[in-house]
């Protein structure tokens, strides 16, 4: 009983996992725009490659993941190593609060923010919001990845380091920090991921000249079926999953 | 060079007082042991020593120049730690050299080498420390602090995290290592058969005081105190004198003159492999344990006995 039940349950949940990935995959090859079989083609990923606003939007989101990465994990990673050195529960408490808090109220509260300081900055919405934006919500994704793996290092680490002639610079730089390597690849992969999937607080913060890929995305499903849609979401879905390969491989390696 | 002072020194944690007015003299070149239960304060001494804690009140001097307020790497001490603290992705070889690069010694390839020698290691050089076995480990932990010949190396339990069989070994060869360098060790342990084997001078600290400093044959054979007696081996308290049972006999006849004789019953008589040990009970029903060669009689529960000793073997607590 246990031995057919299990193998069926199995397949069963994977299929309610990705099979939408599956479908929406396969009509992005279909040489109708219906969601009816009519044969392969290429046809959209032609349409998707000579679309210039999609180009520029791309361009855009890779812009602002690369750029929010690399703040959000200096940022955070020295932030996890401070609280791991003050261990402090409170310190560390009110930094999740920020990862259970919904998405939308967090970016309401920045665009009220972000209003506010304009009045006396002269400044407008664009892409410095949003960077600045998607810093503020991957901090705490970045933390909770580097907190992880400095939980299991040994304290006496920074000591030794400390007792054989390192000032606390180098026994950060020369011990801790590269300990801590691993950590961090996967915490800026995480922050790059959030960051490029970003929809609903990039929508609030975003300017005239800095639509995403998820931002025109959505608008163009709104307007109903689109196979171009379909093929840029097997892009991307492909292209994150090949990053997450080569971030393993790189971490083994 | 010089001995390592501490003069009165105290330290408080948020919730108690962990060293409580501790003044030690630990001469140039000494093995010298420091030994107690967990929580008696030997570590958070260690610890002032090497920097890494300040004490409250008190100094800390080496050669008559005064530790206190320096950072850890501006002490001529180093430290052996209890998890070794090998930086993980370094090799055996970079781990020695870590110190030495900080410094900027330009004899640094060199030093290494006959660092690696000094523990056997030089065909283990390019190991990571994950590679290792745990008395390699332990090696290259040794090797890393010693290569930078402080003036006091400081041991923190550093056979602790070793099976028993090794343990025995890598004691033989802490030993012979510190008398080839000639470095001062303090040694912080709280097994007593580790103290007293390797030490020429033990401190026994018991709730963040020192309880009696000596020589191991003094510290066993005359403790200053209850704790001391009891901390460093079994003790059978009859009234106000204590008797090891290793110094314990038991005889059906009446022993001859001069012995201390308590009549007891075998309680129980349990065989150890080098020994048997007896149990027995006086009819003040104090509880007497002997632990008696093969060959000297084999007892059975219930027997009456007679338990006796030499006077000369008596521990007697001054009061």
């Amino acid at each position: 009983m246990k031995g057919r039940l299990l193998p069926l349950y199995v397949v069963a949940l994977y299929a309610f996992l990705h099979l939408p990935l599956l479908i929406l995959c396969a009509f992005s090859f279909n040489s109708s725009r219906f969601t009816v079989w009519e044969g392969f083609s290429l046809v959209w990923y032609r349409m998707m490659w000579n679309d210039g606003a999609l180009a520029e939007a791309t361009w855009n989101s890779l812009l602002i993941a690369a750029v929010s990465t690399v703040l959000s994990t200096i940022v955070g990673t020295l932030c996890a190593y401070g609280l791991w050195k003050k261990n402090s529960k409170l310190l560390s408490g009110s930094l999740y609060l920020s990862l259970v808090t919904p998405e939308i109220i967090t970016g309401i509260a920045l665009l009220a923010t972000f209003q506010w300081a304009f009045r006396y900055l002269q400044i407008q919405l664009g892409m410095h919001t949003v960077i600045l934006a998607h810093v503020a919500f991957s901090i705490a994704y970045v933390v909770l990845v580097v907190m992880a793996r400095l939980r299991t290092a040994d304290p006496a680490l920074e000591e030794a380091a400390l007792d054989l002639g390192a000032t606390e610079w180098q026994a950060f730089r020369l011990v801790t920090l590269p300990m801590l390597k691993p950590g961090i690849a996967a915490a800026a992969l995480l922050a790059f991921t959030v960051s490029f999937d970003d929809y609903v607080i990039t929508s609030l913060v975003a300017g005239v000249d800095s639509e995403t890929l998820p931002m025109m995305l959505y608008a163009m499903a709104r307007r109903g079926a689109n196979p171009v849609v379909s093929a840029i979401s097997t892009v991307i879905f492909v292209g994150l999953g090949m990053l997450i390969v080569a971030s393993e491989r790189l971490q083994k390696a | 060079m010089g001995d390592l002072q501490l003069e009165e020194i105290y330290k408080d944690f948020p919730s108690h007082r962990v060293v409580d007015g501790i003044s030690l003299s630990i001469p140039q070149g000494c093995f010298y042991s420091l030994l107690g239960p967990s929580g008696c304060g030997k570590t958070t001494t260690l610890r002032m020593i090497a920097g890494f804690d300040e004490p409250d009140r008190g100094l800390i001097k080496l050669g008559g120049r005064t530790l206190n307020g320096l950072r850890p790497y501006q002490r001529p001490v180093t430290t052996v730690f209890q998890s070794y603290a090998l930086f993980p992705h370094l090799t055996a070889a970079e781990n020695i050299a870590f110190g030495l690069k900080r410094k900027g010694d330009p004899d640094t390839a060199r030093k290494v080498t006959e660092a690696l020698d000094l523990v056997q290691l030089t065909t283990k050089a390019d190991r990571l420390p994950a590679q290792m076995s745990g008395g390699e480990r332990q090696r290259t932990a040794l090797a890393r602090a010693l290569v930078l010949e402080p003036e006091v190396l400081l041991l923190d339990e550093p056979l602790s995290a070793l099976d028993p069989k090794l343990r025995k070994q890598m004691r033989l060869e802490l030993k012979e290592l510190q008398s080839r360098v000639g470095i001062t060790f303090l040694f912080i342990t709280h097994d007593q058969e580790e103290a007293l084997s390797l030490s020429d001078r033990i401190a026994v600290m018991h709730k963040g005081r020192l309880e009696q400093i000596g020589t191991p044959q003094e510290i066993y054979l005359s403790p200053a105190t209850r704790f001391v007696a009891g901390f460093l081996g079994a003790v059978n308290w009859v009234g106000p004198v204590g008797v090891r049972p290793e110094m314990t006999r038991i005889s059906r006849e009446a022993p001859g003159n001069g012995a201390r004789v308590v009549e007891a019953t075998v309680n129980s008589a349990m065989f150890l492999g080098d020994c048997f040990q007896v149990e027995t009970r006086t009819s003040a029903g104090d509880s007497i344990i002997a632990q008696i060669a093969h060959g000297l009689g084999e007892f059975q529960r219930g027997e009456r006995v007679h338990v006796w000793w030499h006077p000369q073997d008596e521990i007697a607590i001054p009061q």
